[in-house]
């Protein structure tokens, strides 16, 4: 109950930061750090895990964003699952490479969602679809890699996540 | 339960979240929930354009004598019209700095919680709500009284500014020193605007004043906003248009005030 908690809590507080935080900050630092957790907890933890983390950051990213239709929560739900496939049938190894090429992954994959999201509000006439803070696609893709990285270093350091024999339906304590 | 079965419900959860959404039913809901996020969002908001601000002053990237100079050209504005606005009235000039205070004008302050400055657009969404008395169509300006835009969105704890450099922004103008209407401002979505329909007779150049006319129902008039940059015309044309720059940067604005229906009223003396 206590992680269930605490996976929530850091679901909204990762959401106020990405809201309300990073479009304030130089252009350089407009980071998008949701995404790069719910890869990492998607390799990491049970499935039902990243998916939870990805509903609540969606929800609470949709509730702030009065401004334009977001569409986090489906998009994030949606990114999970991919990330959990491809874990499942693709890449099934866990190297720090992996990792990074499936964040890398998600990243397009939410590209094309939002871009899908565009063409159908336009068809709609409507412009207010689509991420509050865009930051440029290299520079994206480079912070999504780095976070991956020191995300992958740090459950490699201070957990057994990495390195204990595991199933795909992920580990049995927890 | 069968993967297909699974899969259903996953996609009958999409469907009915989606059709929830446009519906709008959860509306009062999320409203509710909403306005718990906004002391969290009001922090992280300050702390990210404090540290933005550090880092533009360590960096080099504000040029501090270009800064005191707009702000300069802002007060000399702003104080011009006022002067102006006060003679008409047979008043006597009140000080740039008691500008909300004196005008008559009632005005809530807000913090700037979310900027969406991107692709054309120009948004800003601040931590008042209808239970501050906001209220869609109401002006919003700086602590100087520059217009810089007007509420497009309310929620009971968070509002949307439309800023006056969006491509739906439409904001009645005049010149200083002119009677009337004098055409329509509309963004331009890359920071500046146009003023349009401005009748080809009108005595426009280049850095003369623009301010609100007063002729929409919850934006006063008299409110600097704008300096001509260039205007555009051929002599034959029944109306010209300008390229308007803002007067003040509308991608730095950390706190705004929100004129309220009140202010709508005579100047008090």
């Amino acid at each position: 109950m206590l992680r269930v908690f605490a996976l929530l809590l850091a679901a909204f507080l990762l959401a106020c930061v990405e809201w309300a935080f990073v479009p304030f900050l130089p252009p350089f630092l407009r980071v998008h750090p949701g995404l790069p957790v719910v890869v990492m907890l998607a390799v990491t933890t049970r499935r039902r895990w990243s998916t939870a983390f990805a509903l609540a950051f969606g929800v609470t990213v949709d509730l702030l964003s009065v401004a334009r239709l977001e569409l986090a929560t489906v998009r994030m739900v949606a990114i999970a699952v991919f990330v959990q496939l491809v874990l499942r049938y693709i890449l099934t190894n866990r190297s720090v490479y992996a990792v990074v090429a499936l964040g890398l992954v998600a990243r397009i994959v939410d590209w094309v969602l939002v871009r899908l999201g565009t063409v159908i509000a336009s068809v709609l006439e409507s412009t207010w679809f689509g991420p509050a803070v865009e930051t440029a696609w290299v520079q994206q893709l480079l912070w999504d890699g780095f976070l991956l990285i020191w995300l992958f270093i740090f459950f490699a350091t201070f957990t057994q996540r990495l390195t204990k024999a595991r199933s795909w339906t992920g580990y049995a304590d927890d | 339960m069968k993967p297909y079965q699974r899969w259903s419900l996953v996609v009958l959860a999409v469907v009915g979240g989606l059709f929830v959404l446009v519906v709008g039913v959860l509306r009062p809901l999320t409203s509710r929930v909403r306005q718990w996020f906004v002391p969290v969002t009001g922090v992280l908001a300050e702390t990210a354009q404090q540290l933005n601000q550090t880092y533009e002053e360590r960096a080099g990237v504000r040029d501090h004598t270009v800064e005191e100079l707009e702000a300069r050209v802002t007060a000399l504005a702003v104080d011009y019209v006022r002067l102006r606005a006060l003679e008409e009235e047979n008043a006597n000039l009140r000080a740039q700095a008691k500008f909300l205070n004196d005008s008559g004008f009632e005005s809530v302050g807000a913090r700037v919680i979310n900027r969406d400055i991107r692709e054309g657009r120009s948004l800003l969404t601040v931590d008042r709500g209808t239970k501050d008395g906001v209220e869609v169509g109401q002006a919003v300006v700086t602590r100087e009284g520059v217009f810089v835009g007007k509420i497009t969105e309310v929620t009971e704890r968070i509002s949307v500014i439309l800023l006056l450099t969006d491509p739906k922004s439409r904001v009645a103008a005049a010149l200083a020193d002119a009677t009337g209407l004098s055409g329509i401002v509309e963004g331009r979505g890359n920071g500046a605007a146009q003023l349009t329909y401005i009748p080809a007779n009108t005595p426009i150049a280049r850095d003369r004043i623009i301010l609100t006319a007063g002729t929409e129902e919850k934006v006063p008039g008299n409110l600097p906003f704008a300096l001509v940059n260039a205007v555009e015309g051929k002599p034959n044309d029944p109306f010209l248009s300008a390229i308007l720059e803002p007067l003040v940067p509308l991608e730095r604005l950390a706190f705004v005030s929100i004129l309220r229906p009140a202010a709508l009223g005579p100047i008090r003396e």
